[in-house]
C-alpha cells in the first residue's frame, strides 16, 4: 500500500514527465547526429568522461565509522538544442556508473561501493552580452547503488535507491588564449523532491525478503535527502574534437529511520567530446546555422 | 523584490540542507573512545535488554571504572569482552586479530546430553549414508534416522529427495539436531517444506526502529510453504532430538517443528539464540556482533531462552551412560516410534 505522501510524489513525477514529454513530442528525434530543421543544424553534443577521486562514506546501518578510499566512475552526457526554441531550450541525458573501494580508519575492514545514475531533463539558457551563458532547468533521475561491508553478517549491505526531480544550473564562459579555444563551465545539480528507499533502523534484508515492506519508501526533500553535484570544468575545443578536464564535488546526505548516510566524493574528471563544441570552426562545411547545446 | 526572493530561496536551501546533516558521534581511537563506541553500539542496537532485565548503563559505568589512561589495547579488549558477557548471549562476540570473545556459559553450564562417538559406533555402526551435511540410515525396527549437525551445511533439494525416498518405508523419522549450533535460516525453509502439506506459520520477526531500548517494530509474521508435489515429502510421525547446544537456527527449527501436530521434541531444552545478529565495529578496528532482531515462535513467544521439549519428553543423557554405549534420548525416541504403523500397513 502506498502512503499518501508517496502517492503525491508519484503524481508529481508523472505530471513533470508528461510536461517534458509533450514539450518534446512536437519534433521526434532523428537517428543521425545532425538533425536538420530547414537550414538549422542541432548536433547532439556527447561527452564521455573518466572520473577518479576520493570518496568518504558513513553509513550507520553498516558501521558508525568513516570509510574512505578510491572511486572510479565513467560518465556520459548527451545534450541537444530543442527544435521549438533552439537558441534557448536544451535537452540533457546524463548517465554514470561508479565503483569505489573503501577502508575503515583502522584498515581492518573493506567496503565496496557500486552506483549508477541516469538523469533526463531540460534547461533554458540565456546568453548575456558579456558572453557569459547561464542556464537553469530541471531533470528527473534515478539513482541506485549499494555499499557492501564484507565482514558484516546479517547487515552486510546498504542499498541506495532514489527517484527524484532535480534543479540544474550552469554557467559557461568562452575564452581564447592564443589559438586555443576554451570554455569554462560550471554545472550544478540539486535533486529536490523524490522518493527514496531506506530499511528501518535495525531491519534485516531477510525480513524485507520475507515480505515486510513497511517503512521502506520515503518522500525525499532537502531536509532528509540532500544531494548536491557540481562539476567545474575547462574544455579545450580543437574543432573536430574537444577535451575537458575538471573537478567534481558530489555530496549526499540521507537521514531516514534514524539511519544516517553521508557520502562525499571529490573527483578529477577528464573527458572527450567528439565533434567539438562549436567554439572553433570546423574544417568541413556545416549548415548555414548550427546551434550547439553546450554553448 | 527579486533580491528578497533570491535571499529567501537561498535561506531555505541552506536551512533545509543543514537540517539533513544529522551529526553522528565521532569516537577517538583511544581507550575511552573505543570503550564508549562499544557501549553506545550495544546500547542503541541490542534487542534483549527487556527480556533479560539488564541495566546496561550500570554495567557500562562499572566496567568504565576499570579502565585508565594506562590501560593497553589488549587489556581493553578483555575488559570489553567481560562487559559483553554480561549480556549472557551466545550471539555476542568481540573480534580482534588475536581473539574472538564468546559467552560460553549458555551451554557449558549444562549437561551435554550427546556423544557423537556413541551415536556413530553403537547406533549407526559406522555404516551410514551422508549427503548435504546429513548422516542418515534406517535403524533396526524400521525407524528412519538423520543427524544434521549444523544449519551451515546447505541442504540440496535433490539430496533431500534421495534421503527421504531411501528412508520412506519407516515407522517414523528421527531428526537429531543435538549439538547443532545454527547456520542459515534458508535451510530451515528447505527442511520444513518437506514436512508440511499447507502454508504453515514459521514465526514472527521484530526489528528495532530506533536507538531506544523500547523502539521495536510490530511482529511481522512469516510462513513456510509446502514443497511442490514433485518433491519427496514426509507425512508420518517425526521426533526431533535436542540438547542445550541447539542454538540459533537450530533453536528456530525446533520452534517451528514443535508446532506441527505430528512432531514430538525429545531431549533437553535448547540453548536459545532467538535473535538475528547484526555486526558493527570500533575505531580500533575490532568488530562486534550482537543480537538485533528477535525471532518469535509460531505462538508469538520469545525464543531467546530456548525451546522446551514436548511435555513429558524431557530426557537427559548422562556422560556415564553414553560412555557405555547407550543414548537415553535416542532410546526414548526409538521406544516412542517402535509401535507406529509402517506407511504401507493396511491398518
Amino acid at each position: 500500500m502506498m502512503t499518501l505522501k508517496n502517492k503525491i510524489t508519484a503524481i508529481y513525477i508523472a505530471i513533470y514527465l508528461s510536461l517534458m514529454a509533450s514539450a518534446y513530442a512536437s519534433k521526434p528525434a532523428c537517428g543521425s547526429i545532425y538533425e536538420s530543421d530547414s537550414l538549422m543544424s542541432r548536433p547532439v553534443t556527447a561527452s564521455y568522461s573518466l572520473e577518479i577521486g576520493k570518496k568518504n562514506v558513513v553509513a550507520t546501518y553498516l558501521s558508525p565509522l568513516h570509510y574512505s578510499g578510491t572511486d572510479v566512475s565513467l560518465a556520459g552526457n548527451w545534450s541537444k538544442a530543442l527544435p521549438f526554441s533552439p537558441e534557448s531550450a536544451i535537452m540533457h541525458f546524463d548517465a554514470s556508473v561508479g565503483f569505489s573501494s573503501l577502508l575503515n580508519p583502522a584498515k581492518t575492514a573493506k567496503m565496496i561501493g557500486l552506483d549508477a545514475a541516469f538523469n533526463w531533463g531540460m534547461s533554458w539558457r540565456h546568453r548575456l552580452p558579456c558572453r557569459l551563458q547561464l542556464s537553469a532547468g530541471g531533470s528527473v533521475g534515478i539513482e541506485g547503488g549499494a555499499y557492501y561491508l564484507l565482514r558484516n553478517g546479517n547487515n552486510p549491505v546498504e542499498a541506495i535507491a532514489d527517484v527524484s526531480i532535480a534543479a540544474r544550473f550552469s554557467g559557461s564562459y568562452p575564452l581564447k588564449i592564443g589559438k586555443l579555444h576554451l570554455l569554462l563551465q560550471d554545472v550544478a545539480s540539486i535533486p529536490s523532491l523524490g522518493v527514496f528507499f531506506s530499511p528501518e533502523y535495525g531491519e534485516t534484508y531477510y525480513e524485507i525478503y520475507l515480505g515486510n515492506r513497511k517503512g521502506l519508501t520515503h518522500l525525499g526533500w532537502w531536509g532528509n535527502n540532500f544531494r548536491f553535484d557540481n562539476l567545474l570544468s575547462v574544455t579545450l575545443d580543437f574543432g573536430r574534437t574537444a577535451l575537458s578536464a575538471g573537478y567534481r564535488l558530489h555530496a549526499f546526505n540521507q537521514w531516514a529511520n534514524n539511519l544516517n548516510t553521508k557520502i562525499i566524493k571529490h573527483s578529477f574528471v577528464i573527458g572527450i567530446i567528439p565533434g567539438g563544441i562549436g567554439l572553433k570552426k570546423r574544417p568541413r562545411k556545416m549548415p548555414d546555422e548550427t546551434v550547439y547545446s553546450i554553448y | 523584490m527579486k533580491d528578497i526572493l533570491a535571499r529567501l530561496l537561498l535561506s531555505i536551501f541552506v536551512a533545509t540542507g543543514l537540517a539533513s546533516c544529522h551529526e553522528e558521534p565521532e569516537y577517538a581511537n583511544d581507550i575511552y573512545g573505543n570503550f564508549d563506541a562499544l557501549w553506545d553500539i550495544v546500547d542503541s542496537r541490542y534487542c534483549f535488554f527487556r527480556e533479560k532485565n539488564i541495566d546496561w548503563k550500570k554495567i557500562g559505568d562499572n566496567y568504565r571504572e576499570s579502565i585508565t589512561p594506562e590501560t593497553n589495547s589488549m587489556e581493553l579488549f578483555f575488559i570489553c569482552a567481560a562487559m559483553l558477557d554480561e549480556l549472557k548471549d551466545g550471539h555476542v562476540n568481540l573480534s580482534s586479530r588475536y581473539d574472538t570473545s564468546y559467552y560460553r556459559e549458555w551451554w557449558s553450564d549444562f549437561p551435554q546430553d550427546f556423544n557423537l562417538r556413541t551415536l556413530q559406533q553403537y547406533y549407526l555402526e559406522f555404516d551410514y549414508l551422508y549427503t548435504s551435511g546429513i548422516s542418515y540410515k534406517q535403524l533396526p525396527g524400521k525407524i528412519a534416522y538423520m543427524y544434521y549437525p549444523s544449519f551451515s551445511y546447505s541442504i540440496s533439494e535433490s539430496s533431500l529427495d534421495y534421503i527421504l525416498a531411501i528412508l520412506q518405508n519407516s515407522r517414523g523419522l528421527i531428526i537429531d539436531i543435538r549439538d547443532n549450533g545454527g547456520g542459515a535460516l534458508t535451510n530451515i525453509k528447505t527442511l520444513v517444506s518437506r514436512f508440511i502439506d499447507k502454508t504453515t506459520r514459521g514465526g514472527y520477526i521484530i526489528h528495532k526502529t530506533g536507538p531506544g531500548h523500547s523502539d521495536f517494530s510490530d511482529p511481522f509474521p512469516f510462513d513456510y510453504e509446502p514443497a511442490p508435489d514433485s518433491r519427496v515429502k514426509w507425512n508420518g510421525p517425526i521426533v526431533i532430538l535436542t540438547n542445550r547446544s541447539c542454538y540459533s537456527a537450530a533453536n528456530d527449527f525446533t520452534a517451528v517443528m514443535k508446532s506441527l501436530p505430528n512432531v514430538t521434541v525429545i531431549g533437553a531444552k535448547t540453548g536459545g539464540g532467538g535473535g538475528l545478529p547484526f555486526s558493527s565495529e570500533l575505531p580500533i578496528g575490532w568488530s562486534v556482533r550482537f543480537s538485533a532482531c528477535p525471532l518469535l515462535d509460531p505462538d508469538g513467544q520469545c525464543t531467546e531462552n530456548g525451546i522446551d521439549p514436548s511435555p513429558g519428553y524431557e530426557v537427559h543423557a548422562p556422560d556415564s551412560i553414553l560412555a557405555n554405549g547407550k543414548d537415553p534420548i535416542l532410546e526414548r525416541a526409538l521406544d516412542f516410534l517402535k509401535d507406529m504403523p509402517l506407511p504401507d500397513d493396511d491398518d
